[in-house]
C-alpha cells in the first residue's frame, strides 16, 4: 500500500555514478526510483506503459540524448515532470534542452538541497 | 577511547583536511559521505570504486582515439564529458578541472594539446585515486578497531 503511494522517479544516466548517486538522494527524500541508461530506455518504458511522476533526464547520452527523448515523450503526450541533469552550463544547449519539454533544469551534481529546492519551486511536495 | 582508535582518527581527519586543502577533493564528497547510513553503509566505497572503473575504461577510450591518425574530437569530447561529469560527480576537484582544460582542447582540434591534457587528466586521477583508497582503508581501520568515523565538520 504504502509502496504504490511513492513518488516515483525514472533517472536517464549513461553515467553509473551519476545514477548511483541520484537513487540514493532521491530515497532518502521518500522516492521509488528507476533508472535507465539513455533516452531510447526511457522512451520505451513510456511506451510499454510505464509511468512516473518525475522525469531526471541528462543530456548528453548516447543512442538517444535528453534532448531528443523530453521531445519524443512530450509528442507522446507524456505529461510527467522532467527535469534536465546536465554539466552543461545555461547557453544554446541548455536553452534548446528546456524548449524540447523540460519543466526545469539543474546543473550536475544533484545534491538533496539543489532536488529539494527544484521540487518546491515547482510545487512538488513528497511525502 | 582506545588510543589506537583516537591516534587513527586524528591521522584520518588531518588527511581530509589535506585532501580538501589541495584542491584534491571538493565539497561534493561530503555530500556523497553525508548519503551514507544504515540503509547504504558501503555507499562512499561503491560509489567511488564506480568511478575508478569508470575512469580506466575512458582514460583507455581517450588514448585510443587520440592514437587514430584522423581523431575524431567529438568522440573524445564525449569521454572527457563523461570523465568531467563522474568526477564533478564524486568531488575530484582536480580531475574535473584537468578535464575542463581537455574539453577546450578538443574544441580546438588541438592534438598535441589534447594529448598533453590526457597525461595531465591521468596524472589527477591516479593521484586522487591513491589519496582515496588511503583514505578509505583509514575509515576501515578506524571501524574494525571499533572507532565511529569524525564527523565532517571536524575538517572543514
Amino acid at each position: 500500500m504504502a509502496a504504490e503511494m511513492m513518488y516515483s522517479v525514472l533517472i536517464v544516466d549513461d553515467d553509473a555514478v551519476v545514477r548511483r548517486i541520484h537513487k540514493v538522494v532521491l530515497e532518502r527524500q521518500g522516492c521509488k526510483t528507476t533508472a535507465v541508461t539513455d533516452g531510447q530506455e526511457a522512451v520505451n518504458l513510456f511506451r510499454h506503459g510505464e509511468t512516473f511522476d518525475l522525469v531526471l533526464m541528462d543530456l548528453e547520452m548516447p543512442v538517444m540524448d535528453g534532448k531528443q527523448a523530453t521531445l519524443e515523450l512530450r509528442t507522446m503526450g507524456v505529461k510527467s515532470l522532467i527535469i534536465g541533469v546536465t554539466s552543461r552550463r545555461a547557453g544554446p544547449e541548455v536553452e534548446a534542452f528546456i524548449g524540447a519539454g523540460l519543466n526545469d533544469c539543474v546543473e550536475k551534481p544533484l545534491t538533496s538541497a539543489k532536488l529539494a529546492a527544484t521540487l518546491h519551486r515547482l510545487g512538488v511536495h513528497i511525502s | 577511547m582506545d588510543g589506537g582508535v583516537g591516534l587513527l582518527q586524528r591521522q584520518l581527519v588531518d588527511y581530509r583536511a589535506s585532501l580538501f586543502n589541495e584542491g584534491i577533493l571538493n565539497e561534493q564528497f561530503n555530500q556523497l559521505q553525508s548519503l551514507q547510513d544504515e540503509s547504504n553503509p558501503d555507499f562512499v566505497v561503491e560509489v567511488v570504486s564506480l568511478f575508478f572503473e569508470d575512469s580506466v575504461r575512458l582514460l583507455n577510450e581517450l588514448a585510443k582515439s587520440l592514437d587514430q591518425r584522423n581523431v575524431d574530437f567529438k568522440k573524445v569530447d564525449a569521454h572527457v564529458h563523461q570523465l568531467k561529469g563522474s568526477s564533478s560527480s564524486i568531488g575530484a576537484q582536480r580531475v574535473q578541472n584537468a578535464c575542463i582544460a581537455f574539453r577546450s582542447c578538443c574544441e580546438e582540434k588541438n592534438v598535441e594539446g589534447c594529448l598533453k591534457c590526457l597525461q595531465q587528466v591521468t596524472k589527477e586521477y591516479y593521484l586522487v585515486k591513491n589519496k582515496l583508497e588511503i583514505l578509505l582503508k583509514l575509515e576501515q581501520q578506524i571501524l574494525a578497531a571499533g572507532g565511529s568515523i569524525p564527523v565532517q565538520s571536524e575538517v572543514i
